[in-house]
């Protein structure tokens, strides 16, 4: 069974506002999407209406061919893992796993266990006692235990300390390679998550910006570095997203691609080509001036 | 990439996915009701149990206790089976026929005390609302539509608020206190006799109350249905 998403003009109203705008996109079955935004994009809208948390109010979701709203067997294939409260869960890990394994077809219970000693989480202590970032480990276990072909992860990092974000990051490329699935992965953390990906998805104030391979959205930046002159000739006319300067050396960031004869003349001018880091390129295709949350948590 | 990530397979459909839900909802809501009905026959030895039947004691904090779990059900729950990928529908009548469950073992059990306490010592008065000669399975299926008609009503309060926090919730406290109201006078031997003062209708029979009963508790699941079929999840 393939289970390709699909969203065919789909807006959502939501407390009076404009959540989504007419967003098309179509995610294949099998590939980890980076899912982008700033805060109050939409992105955690967007992840309601594949997890049937909510209807659209215009347009479709398809998940599978099917409308996923009520649909018992894609709603069963999709997870949508985010920060839970926890603070009233006095059951402990095996009560969770059991559950877990009864609504989740493709519950993988000992690949569960063998996660739960990886991210060193204890057994015998009531979920509520568990600190910000066992929880989240714990969500990131059933997550990647369930094995749903279609699994999200909104944030899921939350609290998680560095290392255990290393492991849930190995785990879920490891699991990813053995048992393939669309993943969706909503983050912040742009720099520390972007080699996952393999898509990117950027939603800006409840549009769809872009969506493409990594690989192209990076080939689409560079940095152009060198004396403010030849570089200031150099940019012109191009889609400028930065510029920094120190001395008498320009480094201007531009969005755009390059052809052979460009890069040849760059050369030739003693400029320096090089690649633009995704979360550069993500904060200035995102960023406006006197935008609201230039001290967010990329 | 096509392939499914699983050698395990299980076909998935809503009424499976409730019998789980009123499985596992009747199995955790039943431990509490244990714990309860310890509390209840703890009181009952130490301050009532020669004032009253073991049956009639219990009844009035049973209907509180499924008052109470009817509320928290939906906010303990709801959210809970939604991160599970249960439809609406699944949790509906999972949730349901876990109320059905527990109001029957709970009000089944108060009645096999209390036949069990009639037994060995016989009570000092019998079951009160349907009279002196009524059977004991009688009256436990009466407790029984009364205890579930109290959870729903919990269950609508508990629904109306999680789908439209506390304004609309407010209303759906009326409606509930409604539903509650209505299950009262089904049964309310003082009542009738009032009615019957305004207009003659005679001795309503028993099977004519649990007609009212079983006819009120669809109209609560009626309206817990239009609430809970198109609610939008919570993220918490």
């Amino acid at each position: 069974m393939s289970l390709n998403v699909t969203l065919e003009q789909v807006s959502v109203n939501y407390g009076g506002k404009r959540a989504l705008s007419d967003i098309t996109l179509e995610l294949e079955a099998g590939k980890i999407y980076g899912l982008l935004g700033r805060n109050g994009a939409g992105k955690t809208t967007l992840l309601s209406l594949l997890a049937s948390y909510m209807e659209p109010t215009a347009g479709r979701v398809r998940i599978g061919g099917n409308n996923p709203y009520e649909h018992a067997e894609t709603m069963a294939q999709v997870s949508f893992i985010y920060e839970t409260n926890y603070s009233e869960e006095s059951d402990k890990i095996k009560g969770m796993l059991q559950v877990a394994e009864r609504y989740r077809p493709h519950f993988d219970r000992a690949y569960a266990e063998e996660l739960v000693q990886l991210f060193g989480l204890p057994m015998n202590i009531p979920i509520k006692k568990f600190s910000s970032g066992m929880q989240s480990a714990l969500n990131a276990v059933i997550g990647l235990a369930n094995r749903t072909p279609v699994t999200i992860f909104d944030e899921v990092y939350r609290g998680m300390d560095a290392p255990t974000r290393e492991i849930f990051y190995k785990q879920l490329l490891e699991d990813q390679a053995d048992h393939p699935r669309t993943m969706i992965l909503s983050t912040h953390l742009v720099s520390e998550m972007d080699y996952l990906f393999e898509d990117v998805v950027i939603l800006h104030k409840g549009r769809m910006l872009l969506k493409e391979p990594i690989d192209r959205l990076l080939d689409r930046g560079a940095s152009i570095t060198g004396a403010s002159a030849e570089v200031d000739a150099f940019v012109r006319g191009m889609k400028i997203l930065n510029v920094q300067q120190l001395g008498g050396t320009k480094s201007a960031i531009v969005y755009g691609e390059f052809d052979e004869a460009q890069r040849r003349a760059a050369a030739s001018k003693g400029l320096d080509i090089g690649p633009v880091p995704l979360q550069d390129l993500f904060i200035h295709l995102t960023g406006e001036e006197g935008s609201h949350d230039n001290h967010s948590e990329f | 990439m096509t392939t499914i990530p699983s050698s395990k397979s299980q076909s998935v459909n809503n009424a499976g996915r409730a019998l789980r839900v009123a499985a596992d909802m009747s199995r955790l809501q039943l431990s509490w009701s244990a714990w309860f009905i310890s509390f209840v026959i703890l009181a009952y030895a130490l301050i009532e149990i020669n004032a009253q039947n073991f049956i009639t004691f219990a009844f009035q904090p049973a209907k509180v206790f499924m008052l109470v779990i009817g509320i928290v059900s939906v906010s303990g729950f709801l959210s809970f089976y939604a991160r599970h990928g249960v439809t609406r529908k699944a949790y509906f009548y999972g949730s349901s026929l876990a109320a059905a469950i527990v109001a029957l073992v709970l009000m089944g059990g108060v009645g096999v005390l209390a036949g069990l306490q009639q037994w060995l010592i016989p009570a000092p008065s019998k079951p009160f609302f349907l009279g002196e000669n009524a059977s004991w399975l009688l009256t436990v299926i009466v407790y029984m539509l009364n205890a579930l008609a109290y959870y729903l009503a919990g269950y609508i309060i508990g629904i109306g608020f999680y789908r439209f926090g506390k304004l609309v919730g407010m209303l759906y406290i009326v409606l509930a206190l409604g539903v509650l109201a209505a299950s009262e006078a089904m049964w309310d031997v003082e009542l009738k006799e009032l009615i019957n003062r305004v207009v003659y209708i005679g001795q309503i029979p028993v099977w004519g109350s649990i007609l009212g009963a079983l006819l009120l508790v669809g109209i609560a699941l009626g309206i817990i249905w239009a609430t809970i079929r198109r609610v939008r999840y919570k993220i918490k």
